[in-house]
């Protein structure tokens, strides 16, 4: 069920119309006719994307596999949130197709049948609720699907456990009681209660707490392995480093990157330049590389980093062990993992 | 931003309109559209039009443009028009079926009321269009501010108002969110079903309370503590240009009784 992005390109109004006004808006400046914005320096803004720009995706091309894990990343308005709701045919594109199991989700029954499918879940779903229990809440998507009593009560409670909520418990409560973690699993069960092949997921984890983001990404994790093809779409590239299986990487509507982490992990300075930046353990490992401290994988997470970097401490500690306290790297790379983890504790 | 057009857009520029007082502007355009309600003949109507459009001219709107910004009202105009067309009866009956008579008198007055409307809606829109969101509630709450004395609290309506025209497009955004969300749950909104409606409300409400705690507490934040003892960094300033202005439309307002009694 491969979801296939060709050539699309997406622009908010008629880009023709777009391209006059801006013109027009541009010669009514020159004329004096209207001031110059004052937060635009030589006619950009300071940050996000032009108030003149067309297109807010352009040529994007790839195809979603089965089972597989996609990560995008990109700026604030580099067209992320535009582009996954094109996945399942809430907003087609202006040029291009998608093509959804071979067929075009510009077609609006086929768009239908695939939301029982790709199940998407936006950024701050809790927003979304209304209903008066959680139980009736999640029960939303599966009577869309026109399913039987049984099945949606079954779904229901599938889909809540799947979240790690009690149906018991929770299920007569009203959304509005509970916490917002537990808000936003409620909503995600709303979701997964579709019983989608895919999932699709915009920022999950903005604005919750360190415990509940770990809590969510290791369930979305749980997903993916149970068999679930997942994209995120995320602003922690560690995030996306420790799950992802492929990374595609926006900047101003264009598609900028696309490959393992590893890949474009591999590019930090590229990154940067775009507003992004690469994981912190691989930030971490590039300087040190750059200092002359040898370490051969492309992609560390702070585990790899830390074994490898015991492993060459323990292979040059007999010998140089009086040294390692002057050698710059050494000591920097003996001090690293402690600092993520113990030393103000200790 | 997305295109999500919403009637009262301001359309920057610098022209003689837009750097009137929002004050003068405001009591203005009450001024046109009672010139409008005087004119009693086409002809009338024909010089409101011109002078209007002579506005819009001069804030250097193109007439495309105008016209788009009251096309979201423009089923006001054809309901009043179609309401005129079936209960005046006036002269000559030019088709008839079943309870429907269409006369000439009745079309003669559903065209007048269409074009007095759209004269109305475009002098109202103009006012939008020149003038910051901010200065309108500032003339909104000066225009009140002589019936404070009776104890209408002028400037806490103001505020209101302010507040809920940038809160209008905020919300359309949000409704679209949610529509979008919920169509992801594979809810159809054609058939407009109450569970699939309070999908799409209870979650705007919930954002509507949402918003006004935080907005208060931003609020209260910055200190904010009602109108007394408020100053503007911009304070509002009649000018020459002001007087110009009112000049046009009194002007504007003789031609048009002038025309009543020329064509009566």
């Amino acid at each position: 069920m491969p979801i296939a992005f060709e050539g699309v390109s997406y622009a908010y109004v008629d880009p023709e119309r777009q391209a006059k006004s801006a013109r027009r808006r541009k010669r009514r400046r020159d004329a004096g006719a209207i001031e110059e914005a004052p937060s635009l320096e030589k006619g950009f803004p300071a940050w996000g994307g032009s108030p003149d720009a067309v297109w807010a995706l352009a040529d994007i091309d790839f195809t979603l596999a089965d089972g597989e894990f996609l990560g995008v990343a990109g700026h604030t308005g580099s067209g992320k949130s535009t582009l996954v709701q094109h996945m399942n045919g809430l907003v087609h594109p202006t040029r291009g197709r998608v093509l959804f199991d071979g067929q075009d989700l510009a077609d609006k029954r086929v768009a239908q049948e695939c939301r029982g499918k790709v199940g998407l879940v936006f950024q701050y779903p809790e927003h979304q609720l209304f209903a008066a229990t959680v139980r009736e809440d999640v029960a939303f998507g599966p009577r869309n699907l026109g399913l039987s009593d049984e099945e949606i009560e079954r779904r229901v409670r599938a889909a809540l456990e799947d979240v790690h909520l009690d149906p018991d418990e929770v299920g007569g409560k009203s959304p509005f009681e509970l916490s917002g973690g537990q808000q936003r699993r409620v909503a995600f069960a709303g979701v997964l209660a579709m019983e989608p092949r895919a999932l699709v997921l915009d920022e999950p984890v903005a604005g919750l707490d360190p415990v509940a983001r770990e809590e969510f990404l290791s369930l979305i994790e749980e997903l993916h392995s149970a068999g679930l093809t997942v994209v995120m779409v995320s602003h922690s590239m560690d995030d996306l480093a420790r799950l992802a299986d492929r990374m595609l990487v926006l900047n101003e509507g264009r598609q900028f990157a696309l490959g393992t982490p590893a890949e474009v992990f591999a590019h930090g300075d590229a990154l940067r330049a775009i507003g992004l930046d690469v994981p912190a353990a691989q930030k971490l490992a590039e300087e040190l590389r750059e200092m002359g401290v040898e370490l051969p994988r492309d992609l560390y997470d702070l585990e790899s980093l830390a074994d490898d970097l015991a492993g060459r401490l323990a292979d040059s500690a007999p010998s140089r062990e009086p040294k390692v306290g002057e050698d710059e790297p050494g000591r920097n790379a003996s001090e690293a993992p402690c600092a993520a983890g113990e030393a103000p504790y200790a | 931003m997305p295109d999500i057009a919403v009637l009262g857009r301001y359309w920057p520029g610098t022209s003689p309109v837009h750097r009137m007082d929002a004050r003068m502007k405001l009591v203005l355009s009450l001024l046109v559209m009672a010139a409008a309600f005087a004119a009693q003949s086409f002809p009338g109507l024909a010089v409101c039009a011109a002078f209007v459009l002579g506005f819009f001219a001069l804030a250097g709107i193109p007439a495309a443009s105008a016209l788009k910004s009251v096309a979201p009202l423009a089923f006001i105009v054809v309901l009043t028009a179609l309401l005129n067309v079936l209960f005046v009866q006036d002269g000559k009956a030019l088709f008839e079926w079943w309870i429907v008579r269409v006369t000439e008198g009745g079309l003669w007055q559903a065209a007048f009321i269409a074009c007095r409307l759209l004269v109305l809606l475009l002098s109202m829109s103009l006012l939008t269009l020149t003038t910051p969101t901010l200065d309108i509630t500032e003339a909104f709450e000066w225009t009140l501010g002589f019936l404070r004395p009776l104890g209408v609290p002028a400037h806490e309506l103001g505020m209101m108002m302010g507040i809920a025209l940038r809160f209008l497009p905020q919300f359309a955004l949000e409704l679209r969110t949610v529509h979008r969300a919920q169509a992801s749950r594979g809810a159809t909104f054609s058939k407009g079903r109450l569970r699939t409606l309070s999908a799409l409300i209870v979650p705007l409400f919930t954002s509507a309370f949402r918003h006004a705690d935080t907005l208060s507490a931003a609020m209260d934040a910055r200190c904010y503590h009602g109108g007394v003892g408020r100053t503007r960094l911009n304070p509002l300033a009649c000018t020459q240009l002001d007087a110009r202005g009112a000049v046009a439309v009194a002007l504007m307002l003789a031609c048009v009784i002038a025309s009543n009694f020329a064509f009566a």
